[in-house]
């Protein structure tokens, strides 16, 4: 197979787009690949380009470096307080997580996330002093055995907010059934509730995701992959609309993920109506 | 290898996040650039060859991306839609600023080698093909660190550069074409370290 090579040598360019597929399927892909065939000097530089290909791929992955990311963080940070995107009084658990690993900011971004802190403290101290006062009624409910790993689903019907989201979810994770709004007990799967205070029966609307299946598809859309066993979910309402409250790990030990999804969440349809990264700890 | 394709399962929740986020979530857009920095890290060091110069074409392009995400069609994946957005600002950045050199990339400290001999070669193969990228078109350069550094395909190239699958061929084998040169005396301190290993392994037995 070894021919002496026919014709000119063709330039690095040509054997570079022979070798990238830039001539499949012309007449000059056959010629140059007839001449590469019989000369060794041609082969030879189609080896350095094979060689700058493969010291290319051996570039290390850098990761972003630790002062890029507070950077940007702020940036991003900053940037919704000026759009307004945090418009309402929420999420400040998490303003104030992020205000830690930032190393500079706006003195008027300080003065929003300090306002906003205030009504958010009020609100979980709030939230938290009922959770407590209730929780001798409800502590015969724990434990009470579960689907899938571990998980204890609760169907508390309670009414979660933007405000009492995190402080919700560290409840959850304490095993303390949420008993706002009159749903002291939780429901078992299946049965539903007789209180009607909501707009829509969550127990009714909320049916399909409380099939280990439906919520497992739909966990593994939030997760972004399968196999991650909630932390805890719960049957419940989120800004009156009837909702699963199911709580994630994250990366980060120190915290979850906390989303509040619709009852059509599946895969490919997540169905989110909020997402936050909440502190174990509030 | 960093490339998309191993992150295939996270699209969808993607797309979940860009709505939250659109939609007011305050953490939603947190999360997504968590997700997916240290990739468009790579992607704007390697093609603009400057720390500073990579840093401030994010921040830009991710502000950018946080203030568009209302109008992402979801034509594209978001990761897809994201590398386009931190590629089109280096490219502002690199044209606004032709033909500067590069400056030396420091190296992660904690993952260095132990031999230090080994570490300093293959610190300076690097540097070496840093600074025959910088000899690269801008255009050239941000094809060619798309597929033969960061590993995507073809097909997600052409996505992100918005060019014609063909083009970026074109463009990947014009870049190699430049590069094979420059790099000519240059061997991949992989294969070079594989062998010393051998070796070694042969005066031992």
């Amino acid at each position: 197979m070894t021919s002496p090579a026919s014709g000119p040598h063709p330039g690095v360019e040509t054997l570079s787009d022979l070798q990238a597929g830039v001539l499949a399927g012309t007449a000059q892909e056959s010629e140059v690949s007839a001449h590469l065939a019989g000369c060794p000097s041609c082969a030879e530089r189609v080896g350095l380009l094979r060689n700058a290909q493969s010291l290319l791929a051996g570039l290390p992955a850098p990761s972003m470096p630790a002062d890029v990311i507070a950077r940007i963080d702020a940036a991003l940070t900053d940037a919704a307080l000026i759009d307004g995107v945090q418009a309402e009084p929420t999420a400040v658990a998490v303003l104030a997580d992020r205000r830690r690993s930032r190393r500079r900011v706006g003195a008027g971004a300080v003065a929003a996330a300090a306002a906003v802190l205030f009504v958010a403290a009020v609100g979980i101290g709030t939230f938290q002093q009922r959770a407590g006062s209730d929780k001798s009624a409800t502590a015969s409910s724990r434990g009470s055995p579960g689907q899938g790993a571990g998980l204890v689903p609760q169907a508390s019907g309670r009414t979660y907010t933007p405000a009492t989201l995190a402080a919700g979810v560290r409840s959850l994770l304490a095993g303390v059934p949420p008993a706002a709004q009159g749903f002291g007990t939780p429901i078992a799967p299946g049965q539903s509730t007789r209180d009607s205070a909501v707009p829509a029966d969550p127990a009714t609307t909320l049916a399909r995701l409380r099939q280990p299946a439906a919520l497992s598809g739909c966990v593994t859309e939030l997760a972004g992959r399968p196999g991650v066993v909630p932390l805890a979910v719960d049957y419940a309402v989120f800004q009156g609309r009837p909702a699963a409250i199911v709580v994630l790990p994250d990366p980060d030990p120190a915290k979850v993920q906390a989303w509040a999804v619709g009852p059509d969440c599946r895969p490919s349809q997540a169905d989110v109506l909020r997402y936050q990264v909440v502190p174990r700890v509030g | 290898m960093d490339g998309a394709a191993n992150e295939a399962p996270h699209d969808a929740s993607d797309l979940a996040l860009l709505r939250a986020h659109a939609g007011g979530d305050a953490d939603a857009f947190a999360e997504l650039v968590r997700r997916h920095r240290d990739r468009l890290w790579a992607v704007a060091l390697r093609t603009l060859g400057d720390r500073e110069e990579a840093a401030d074409a994010l921040q830009d392009a991710l502000l950018s991306a946080f203030r568009a995400a209302g109008d992402f069609r979801g034509d594209a994946a978001v990761t897809t839609w994201l590398h386009r957005i931190v590629v089109n600002a280096c490219l502002d950045r690199v044209r606004r600023r032709q033909a500067r050199p590069t400056v030396a990339l420091p190296e992660a400290g904690p993952d260095e080698p132990a031999d230090r001999r080994d570490a300093i070669a293959e610190h300076e193969v690097h540097l070496a093909v840093e600074a025959a990228l910088a000899a690269l078109s801008p255009e050239h350069r941000a094809a060619v660190v798309l597929v033969d550094v960061q590993g995507y395909s073809v097909a997600e190239t052409a996505a992100i550069l918005d060019i014609p699958v063909g083009t970026v061929k074109s463009r990947c084998a014009r870049a190699r074409a430049r590069l094979a040169p420059l790099l000519a005396g240059v061997r991949n301190p992989d294969t070079v370290a594989s062998v010393e290993v051998a070796e070694s392994g042969e005066d031992n037995a």
